[in-house]
């Protein structure tokens, strides 16, 4: 079976699927958007800390960031609806499909770039809180 | 000291320059490029347009100025001065 881990990655993907008005929600994409996949949304995993280790079970954070990238030339104002919405999914289902035992948000950073008709990035930042059994990474 | 004649590369007859001008505005030759450049730290690849001129025809573009370059609108971005300030790299968006 599948770790938590991806199956907590694959439940945010679920989540996030259909968001209005971009491209599509793209997990863990390396390779750069052209101008006409844009406005995009990337799901990124960050990485993992034990937060604490107690026979039989192991409590976790999972740190995910989900970005919202756009072509024009005001970050706060180009994703603001697109994260209205992201944050609206994410938080009002904080299991995640009883995956985890909580998920908040972590903070945002905005980046502005020159381009042609401008490049702004808006990258939101979560942390999932789960447990899984110290020998399995696959049962909770 | 020479006097240095620019026009022999901005040849819009028979080399690779374009008409460009403001609206309603005298014409002028420029170069026009639009490579491909990567922005937001490599998250994303978009066209860089623009237009290599003499100082004399570009040096008071500012940001958010209309430019018809070959018959199509833009507006300008930046300008950078190359070398000893007679030539200028001036970046444009299309409208």
């Amino acid at each position: 079976m599948a770790s938590l881990r991806k199956q907590i990655m694959d439940g945010i993907e679920a989540a996030l699927s259909g968001l209005p008005n971009v491209t599509g929600v793209y997990r863990s994409r390396v390779i750069a958007y052209q101008r006409e996949e844009t406005p995009a949304v990337y799901i990124r995993l960050l990485g993992e800390i034990p937060r604490s280790i107690t026979y039989p079970y192991t409590d976790k954070d999972m740190s995910f960031e989900v970005g919202v990238i756009v072509r024009a030339p005001a970050v706060d104002i180009a994703t603001d609806e697109i994260a209205v919405e992201i944050h609206s999914r994410l938080l009002s289902e904080p299991t995640i499909g009883g995956l985890c035992i909580d998920t908040t948000e972590e903070g945002s950073a905005f980046d502005e770039d020159d381009a042609d008709g401008g490049a702004v990035a808006l990258r939101m930042r979560f942390r999932s809180h789960y447990r899984h059994f110290n020998e399995a990474l696959d049962q909770h | 000291m020479f006097a240095e004649d620019l026009s022999v590369f901005f040849d819009v007859a028979s080399g690779f320059a374009v008409n460009a001008s403001r609206p309603g505005g005298a014409q002028f030759p420029v170069i026009f490029d639009s490579e491909t450049i990567a922005s937001l730290a490599g998250d994303t690849l978009d066209d860089n347009p623009s237009v290599l001129g003499k100082s004399s025809d570009l040096s008071s573009f500012k940001p958010g100025d209309p430019i018809i370059v070959n018959g199509t609108h833009h507006t300008a971005r930046t300008r950078r001065f190359l070398d000893d300030k007679q030539l200028v790299v001036l970046t444009i968006s299309k409208v």
